[in-house]
């Protein structure tokens, strides 16, 4: 079946058969590779996306529940070559080890810190607790999204 | 065996639409969340279904506060139904924990109460709750609507609500202030299904410490097939009077031993009565401890 989409502001249409997740169809069909496949079952949160601007995960997302709807993955965040605050927070607080999970973990933080500006220590805890970090880096990771939220611009949301 | 490839995808805008659908296809599939759906069609489970029938758009997205009652559509999902106000008072307080005891918020931002309902899963947070604060399901299919209060369906859906019939609405009675509610849960690991969950909902006749329950509604889920009431310790703790810790420990009792329970990978019988027990004092001392701290009944 075709589906029309936004992914990371770009309208695509893809054929997609209807059982397909929307993980398989980033990663197969439109060769989007930052989103990861883990579990399979929604279980670890590296196939994390933003739909809409909230949190989901891909694997256990039907792909043609994403008709007409906004799609951001890790590749939507940098803007003209310049990294979104979070992912400039990640780098400079070392907050990768493996890699792996920092795709999903970042846009969860992505989606606390567009609706919570400044969230609380727990606040963030509990937006990346369906992401595993298998290399458990998570105190680097919960100061990167404290330091991204700090820096971010008074004035925007 | 139906060729995966061939399974159609219809989008109904109505109820209406989708019963004729329903209707006319030879074996359909109601699909919402639709989380378990690329699982299944990697197994071949899908085998035999004609048509996948995705009834997001169907217009059950809503929170309606009425007079006596609160609707909502069974399309609301949960992070949506965390941000209501009314989930805020006291006699709501069992619904908020369970759904905030669902912790991905990626999970919480696709679940939907009416699925969660609809899959008949005993481990599952939110059914417990709606147990206890006396929901009423409607159910439509292509013979008609029907209307069940959830603690006479919730024994026939355990297990997955059959194909053709949807849920359309939940509806909950609006407590006064005198009714408070609370959850408890018990999981092996931090996001794990719930081996043992107690939802209690009680309404008072004065502050809890010092005055007698006039209703009780004490309903379990994780430890048996289905969610289930224990009407044996809500008859106790209406009689009780004063609550004290004697009373606390009764009904704790009370629910471990009614309690129909299966033992399965998680726990034995005996593990999960234990559990039961420990549980329901939880609940009901979190009940307690909100009353001495002030809270309005």
């Amino acid at each position: 079946m075709k589906l029309d989409f936004t992914l990371n502001g770009e309208s695509v249409s893809v054929e997609a058969p209807p059982y397909a997740s929307l993980l398989s169809v980033l990663r197969d069909r439109l060769s989007v590779r930052s989103t990861k496949q883990g579990c399979d079952y929604g279980g670890c949160g590296a196939c994390t996306v933003l739909i809409d601007g909230k949190a989901r995960y891909s694997c256990m997302t039907s792909a043609l529940r994403v008709k007409r709807k906004s799609v951001t993955t890790l590749e939507g965040l940098a803007k003209n070559g310049v990294l979104d605050p979070l992912q400039q927070a990640f780098n400079e607080k070392w907050a990768a080890q493996c890699g792996f999970c920092s795709a999903g973990m970042i846009l969860s933080a992505k989606a606390l810190l567009d609706e919570t500006k400044y969230p609380s220590e727990s606040e963030i805890r509990e937006a990346i607790v369906g992401n595993l970090c298998v290399c458990t880096g998570y105190q680097k990771i919960v100061e990167a999204i404290q330091s991204a939220s700090i820096n971010s611009p008074k004035t925007s949301k | 065996m139906t060729s995966l490839t061939s399974i159609k995808y219809i989008v109904p805008k109505s109820v209406e639409e989708l019963l004729a659908v329903i209707g006319s296809e030879e074996n359909p599939r109601i699909v919402a969340g639709n989380t378990l759906l690329n699982e299944l069609g990697k197994r071949n489970l899908l085998g035999g279904v004609t048509a996948l029938i995705d009834i997001n758009e169907l217009p059950l997205d809503y929170v309606k506060l009425g007079e006596d009652s609160i609707t909502l559509g069974s399309l609301v999902t949960f992070t949506r139904l965390l941000r209501e106000d009314f989930i805020n008072r006291p006699a709501y307080s069992a619904l908020k924990e369970a759904l905030s005891a669902v912790h991905p918020i990626q999970v919480r931002n696709a679940a939907t109460i009416g699925g969660c309902i609809g899959a008949g899963l005993p481990f599952l947070d939110v059914p417990p709750a709606l147990l206890c604060l006396d929901a009423v399901i409607q159910i439509t299919t292509c013979d008609g609507t029907q209307t069940n209060e959830y603690s006479k369906l919730a024994s026939d859906i355990a297990g997955g609500i059959p194909a053709g019939q949807l849920i359309t609405k939940i509806q909950l009675p609006k407590y006064n202030d005198r009714t408070r509610s609370a959850y408890s849960r018990f999981s092996l690991t931090g996001m794990g299904e719930s081996v043992a969950s107690v939802a209690i909902r009680l309404t008072l006749d004065g502050s809890l410490a010092h005055s007698h329950c006039t209703q009780a509604c004490v309903a379990i889920g994780g430890a048996g097939i289905d969610t289930q009431r224990i009407s044996e310790a809500e008859t106790f703790l209406t009689n009780s009077g004063h609550t004290t810790t004697d009373v606390l420990q009764h009904t704790s009792d009370l629910v471990a031993k009614e309690a129909h329970i299966v033992p399965d990978l998680n726990g034995s019988a005996e593990f999960k009565r234990k559990i039961l027990s420990v549980q329901t004092k939880r609940t009901l001392s979190k009940l307690l401890a909100a009353d001495s701290r002030g809270a309005k009944l």
